[in-house]
């Protein structure tokens, strides 16, 4: 089954209270006493700069993790919107700055903070740190900036840049030189502070009263850990769907935005603990290795749509998997074999080599009590046997081709949801042989990583 | 392909919103009203009456106008802030209400934006001549 049609009604609402949030300060601007135009350039110019400072504003209402929000899209789409949102954003503030600049260049004054008006000043340095901002992000691995360093950044960035940008425009104050509007004007403004309040101290603030504490660490294959977290003051544990996320806190405060998305991995069934598997990849996932037995954790989630709780009435479920990415898709196995649920499930299961294989062991237990076809693919090796008759799996060497899946695909495979989870040039090779295969888009699910 | 439909749908959000943006700014602007020309073409209505005043003194108050930063504020003869276009806007003020008004005295603070009032007061630090030629020019520039 398709994503039920609410769904697109929803997202669809969502995307308008966007626009008219974007749009608000427009409309504000032409309520009451409107000062008369000042040239079509001009207006435009300042039009560019309200509207660009409103999405600067919802950009904290995007990445706040308000789950309602997300859940139409799934927070990664959020997280993409996001980004994209942002870019265009600053592209109009720079067109607002540039059309001053050549068309009305006497109105800009010096440059120098000196001798400048603050308010001028403010402008300039926004601009600036809002450009910072968008390089930093695009590039961060370029310019070799850690993970947790750069969002640190970010949020500086992000929270002077809009000061800066609002002292500009209070300081500046055309079109709100109306009392009623200019206190509007700061109402708008207001609420977004408020926001980045909760998000900072109160978000966190409700994650330290509910502590969780790391009660095993079972070493995986593949330089991988599962840890095991129990609530620490005897609170509930967090509720949540096979195949979502959380944003784990490690061994630090919740205020230190030291948090990282990482997959459950055990069952959504009537669990007591809560598990999450991390593989060291060499950047922020390497704190899994400084990680002891009885250290504290803070869990912000769940989060994502990636889960068969989201299409219940599928025939079956198709997994393919790469590396790291079968910790979601074990969750939603194991929940499923607790189910009992007898629905015909097919794996692919792609790693580099078979050493590599995370959860091989549960793999072949699960394999005894829920109805899966599993293949596992390895791209390097010459040693397994290509058919194991006592665990009834079979190997392919190499890579995921389309060989592979049209074999594996079943007769009625449009009655079935399709999970993607690995590296992206995977998902995306995948998904484009689903396509070819006639799968339509709306049974393929997959979440996207590695934004920034 | 998510990531793709993501970023159209961004895409066409900003569409939407930039031709908003510019629907308000043809909204605001009358197609009849002198202040949507452009400042070249506002450049171009220039009158002969220049000849009748002093010129030295005229240039000598504009080059107060301009190191004081006024051009930030307002504009003549369509060069600077379109916002608040002096031209013609003095002559029916008495020298010492342009004085006032350039001075940010406190008969013209409730007229004003804080903001403006204080940024005006920023002209005191001139002195009585200088102040004299700014506001010639101010009477005579348009």
């Amino acid at each position: 089954m398709i994503k039920p049609v609410n769904s697109v009604f929803v997202a669809i609402a969502w995307l308008c209270v966007y626009l008219m949030l974007v749009l608000a300060p427009l409309f504000v601007l032409l309520i009451g006493h409107v000062p008369s135009g000042s040239g079509f350039w001009w207006d435009f110019s300042m039009a560019l700069g309200f509207t660009a400072m409103a999405m600067m504003g919802v950009q904290f209402l995007l990445t706040a993790r308000f789950r309602h929000i997300s859940a139409p899209f799934g927070i990664d789409i959020i997280y993409y919107f996001h980004r994209y949102l942002a870019i265009m954003a600053v592209s109009f503030i720079l067109l607002h700055f540039l059309i001053i600049k050549f068309i009305y260049p006497e109105t800009l004054g010096s440059a120098n903070p000196l001798e400048a008006p603050f308010y001028m000043t403010s402008g300039r340095v926004a601009l600036i740190i809002f450009s910072l901002m968008i390089i930093s992000s695009l590039w961060r691995k370029q310019i070799s900036i850690h993970y947790d360093e750069w969002r640190l950044l970010h949020i500086i960035f992000a929270v002077s840049g809009f000061l800066l940008a609002f002292t500009h425009i209070n300081g500046v104050a055309y079109y709100i030189d109306v009392p009623e509007k200019r206190w509007l004007w700061g109402v708008y403004a207001f609420l977004w502070l408020t926001l980045i309040i909760y998000i900072r101290l109160i978000k966190p603030w409700l994650m330290f009263k509910r502590p969780y504490k790391v009660i095993k660490i079972k070493q995986e294959r593949a330089n991988s850990h599962t840890l095991v977290l129990q609530p620490n003051s005897g609170h509930e544990i967090v509720h949540f769907k096979p195949g979502q996320f959380a944003w784990l806190t490690l061994n630090s405060s919740p205020w230190h935005i030291k948090e990282h998305p990482f997959s459950i991995s055990c069952s959504a069934v009537n669990n007591r603990q809560i598990e999450f598997t991390i593989k060291d990849l060499g950047d922020f996932t390497h704190i899994i290795k400084d990680i002891k037995m009885g250290d504290t954790a803070y869990i912000d989630g769940p989060y994502g749509i990636f889960s068969i709780d989201e299409y219940p009435q599928a025939k079956g479920y198709f997994f393919v998997t790469g590396g790291v990415g079968i910790a979601p898709v074990m969750s939603m196995l194991r929940s499923l074999a607790d189910r009992h649920d007898k629905r015909p499930l097919v794996l692919i299961c792609a790693n580099d080599h078979w050493q590599d294989v995370i959860f091989q062991e549960d793999l072949n237990e699960l394999k005894q009590c829920l109805n899966l076809n599993l293949l596992h693919v390895i791209k390097n090796t010459e040693e397994i046997s290509s058919h194991n008759s006592q665990d009834n799996w079979i190997c392919k060497k190499g890579l995921i081709t389309e060989d592979i899946i049209s074999a594996l695909l079943p007769v009625d495979a449009e009655n079935y949801e399709f999970f993607l989870c690995g590296p992206k040039p995977m998902s995306d090779s995948v998904q484009l042989i689903l396509h070819k295969q006639n799968i339509p888009l709306g049974h393929i699910h997959l979440e996207l990583f590695d934004m920034v | 392909m998510r990531e793709i439909w993501a970023r159209r749908i961004a895409y066409l959000t900003g569409m939407i919103v930039l031709l908003l943006a510019v629907y308000f700014s043809w909204i605001q602007n009358s197609p009849n009203s002198s202040i949507n020309m452009t400042g070249k073409e506002q450049s171009e209505m220039k009158t002969g009456h220049i000849d009748d005043v002093d010129v030295k003194r005229l240039k000598l108050g504009m080059e107060i106008y301009t190191q004081q930063g006024c051009a930030m504020c307002h504009s003549i003869q369509g060069q600077g802030n379109p916002r608040y276009p002096l031209d013609g806007v003095v002559n029916n003020l008495s020298i010492e209400e342009i004085h006032n008004w350039v001075t940010g005295d406190e008969s013209i603070k409730d007229q004003l934006s804080m903001n403006s009032y204080k940024l005006k007061q920023l002209n005191r630090e001139l002195t009585d001549d200088e102040l004299q030629l700014l506001v010639y020019y101010l009477q005579n520039a348009h």
